[in-house]
């Protein structure tokens, strides 16, 4: 089984939270850490410019002052370092929270906070348009940032001199106690973990309240349709209960409802008329048992009234059989077994069970059919179609009146009309003709010689053979019926 | 008792005829609805039986006819329609009756009985004028609880004046009750049967059931 729309709605909601949620959080994070460390950064570079600011180089015999650096005194073109550390109390040893360090272009150390004692800073080489940042870790072993400058120590011109020799660049590191800043950026990443957690816990309880929300229709839907039984066909699904986006699948229920009531009334009605056409015959047949048996009588009435049972019987059955015939017939994978076959022959066939009828009602028949007429289809098909017209003409013919068989090969299709004279049916009865069990005669008073299946097998027939069956009855009153079979 | 049949359905027809005959009716049949409606505008029947189906005329439009124009004749509607609203509707008509084909003979038989003795207001099957005993569902005739053996016409006879006891019945209704149309009889063979049951069912020394009163019929009863 497919996995379930709740489940789907449920994981893609989910999924869709966790992203947007986990793409926000990170987005947040990103944005707080890089503006903190940027403030952070900039107060670095800030007590890195001053610092450069008093960083000179030697162009004399002057003698700069230099309080607790570790570094001789310098001589001429020697760089002098001139920090009063009263003045920046947090490079002191005694409460380091600031540290420095001093290389010339040859990576030397020349000066280095007293705070750092013996510890050296990691040299990193900045480029001259930017400093260089970075996450250290300090001499307590707390987490710092250290800002590399580039400069060229000048007395006269402290701004950088691009055509200056490189050697007499020096590079400043500055460094500072940065814990304080981690641990607030690493307080808001759980913070926004913990929010983010909670908004997804927020998530999957509304995803659930709105996917069972939103699927509520569906199971409605459901509902309804589990409501409609067989009985209940005419029932519609109300779609002013549905959403829009189950209109669509309402309307082709809807639809497939009326198909299956059409289908279901149908077959109500063809039931029906099956026991209505088979309860007369059936009464016929008991009412004579029950009348010959309900006194001692002669053999002779026996014989009579059991060859009255058997006619009876021999109708039934083959009413029975055209039923079968028919439902045969609705079988969409028949096998047709088709041949050449001489229409003339078969129509000759099929008249000699109806020639002493004929004769009898003094009809004359006109085959005006060519001998050589043939076309490749069901040979028994085709006498059954012929069969049943035949009958019909000769039982709806006027009495003295004509019957006409007329056919030809046209477009490689053969044309047959067979046409009687003294037609008592309307143009308007026409169209009901193929119907199950109709009958000009409401009354069905033929029951027994016509059960009313024989134009429906007719009519079915023609289908399997892929041909088509019209009806019209002429000016001259004439009842035609036209046939076009493939040939 | 006079029934009229019209069904048209060769086989049922001819069928029913034969055993309602034989049973002791006088059987007018028909397969046409327009000459159904023929004989049972002309005719006095005691019970119609009536198809709906029927080629000419349908069975309800001759009993809607034949209701419109006054005639109290019951009517049993023989039909193979079974929905309870084709039941409804045909009652609802005046039908008094409603029987679904197929059926049993015997229970037809019954029915039409029933319809008779509702025509002549009895409920039981018993009929008892002095000591004669007569049963209308068995057909069998007794005085002073012995047998007495009758012709089908002799019965007939007998049960038509035994239903209208102790009432002064016509020669033309005997005829009209008892014979069917193409009966063959002569206007005096109401006398000859009445005869034929005198000696039948009277007995030396007791009071006669059968009495002659001249101009207007017979009676039977116990006194004149």
């Amino acid at each position: 089984m497919k996995m379930s729309l709740r489940r789907r709605f449920f994981i893609g909601m989910i999924s869709g939270m966790l992203f947007l949620l986990g793409a926000f959080g990170i987005m947040v994070y990103a944005m707080i850490s890089r503006t903190l460390v940027r403030q952070f950064d900039g107060a670095l570079l800030q007590t890195a410019e001053l610092l450069t600011a008093v960083i000179k180089e030697d162009q004399g015999d002057e003698q700069g002052e230099h309080n607790e650096t570790t570094k001789p005194r310098p001589s001429k073109g020697e760089i002098e370092f001139e920090l009063n550390i009263r003045m920046a109390p947090e490079f002191h040893r005694d409460q380091p929270s600031g540290y420095y360090q001093l290389w010339n272009s040859r990576e030397a150390t020349i000066a280095k906070s007293p705070s750092l004692e013996n510890y050296e800073l990691a040299y990193k080489k900045p480029s001259l348009s930017l400093p260089l940042y970075h996450k250290i870790k300090l001499p307590d072993h707390t987490s710092g940032r250290v800002v590399y400058l580039l400069f060229l120590p000048s007395h006269e011109d402290s701004a950088v001199d691009r055509s200056a020799p490189a050697e007499r660049y020096l590079t400043l590191a500055v460094a500072r106690d940065a814990s304080s800043l981690y641990k607030q950026l690493d307080r808001f990443k759980w913070i926004l973990v913990a929010a983010a957690a909670g908004g997804l816990i927020l998530a999957l309880t509304l995803t659930a309240v709105v996917v069972s929300v939103s699927l509520r229709p569906i199971r409605v839907l459901a509902e309804d349709i589990a409501a409609i039984r067989e009985n209940t066909l005419n029932q519609r699904l109300d779609t002013n209960r549905f959403p829009k986006e189950l209109l669509p699948l309402c309307g082709r229920l809807n639809d497939l409802l009326e198909r299956l009531e059409d289908s279901f009334d149908r077959e109500r009605r063809f039931n029906a008329d099956v026991a209505h056409e088979l309860r007369t015959p059936l009464a016929g047949l008991r009412s004579i048992f029950d009348v010959t048996l309900s006194r001692p009588r002669e053999a002779a009435d026996y014989k009579t009234s059991i060859a009255k049972g058997l006619t009876i019987t021999e109708s039934m059955q083959k009413m029975i059989e055209s039923l079968l015939l028919l439902r045969q017939l609705d079988n969409a994978n028949l096998n047709l077994d088709r041949k050449t076959v001489h229409v003339k022959n078969v129509v000759q066939e099929c008249w000699q069970f109806h020639a002493a009828c004929a004769e009898k009602r003094n009809l004359t028949l006109c085959d005006v059919l060519a001998e050589e007429l043939s076309c490749c289809t069901n040979e028994v098909y085709l006498k059954m179609i012929m069969n049943n017209l035949l009958k019909n003409a000769v039982d709806y013919c006027d009495e003295g009146g004509h019957i006409r068989i007329n056919g030809e090969k046209r477009d490689d299709r053969i044309h047959l009309s067979i046409s009687n004279t003294g037609c008592r049916l309307t143009i308007d009865q026409l169209c009901y003709i193929g119907e199950p069990f109709w009958r000009g005669d409401k009354a069905r008073s033929d029951t027994g010689t016509h059960c009313g299946l024989g134009m429906t097998l007719v009519w079915k027939l023609v289908g399997v053979l892929r041909g088509e069956i019209s009806l019209n009855i002429t000016p001259e009153n004439l009842f035609v019926v036209s046939l076009v079979l493939p040939a | 008792m006079r029934l009229l049949l019209v069904e048209d359905y060769l086989p049922l027809r001819e069928s029913l005829f034969q055993g309602l005959q034989e049973a002791g009716f006088a059987v007018d049949a028909t397969g046409n609805g327009k000459e159904g409606l023929w004989y049972a505008s002309g005719n006095d029947y005691d019970v119609i039986i009536l198809d709906i189906m029927l080629p000419g005329m349908s069975g309800l439009e001759i009993l809607k006819t034949i209701r419109t124009a006054g005639k109290q004749a019951h009517v049993l509607l023989l039909t193979a329609k079974d929905t309870l609203k084709d039941k409804i509707f045909g009652l609802d008509l005046g039908a008094d009756d409603y029987i679904v084909k197929p059926f049993a003979f015997d229970e037809l038989l019954a029915r039409i009985r029933a319809l008779i003795r509702r025509s002549y207001i009895r409920k039981s099957p018993l009929i008892t004028v002095g000591g004669l005993r007569i049963d209308l569902n068995t057909q069998n005739v007794f005085r002073d609880n012995e047998p007495i053996f009758l012709t089908p016409r002799e019965y007939a006879l007998l049960e038509y004046l035994a239903l209208r006891k102790e009432q002064v019945v016509s020669r033309t209704e005997i005829w009209e009750h008892v014979y069917d149309f193409a009966s063959s009889a002569t206007s005096n063979v109401v006398d000859v049967y009445i005869g034929y049951l005198r000696k039948k069912i009277e007995k030396p020394n007791k009071p006669p059931l059968i009495h002659t009163l001249r101009g207007r019929g017979y009676l039977l009863g116990e006194r004149a």
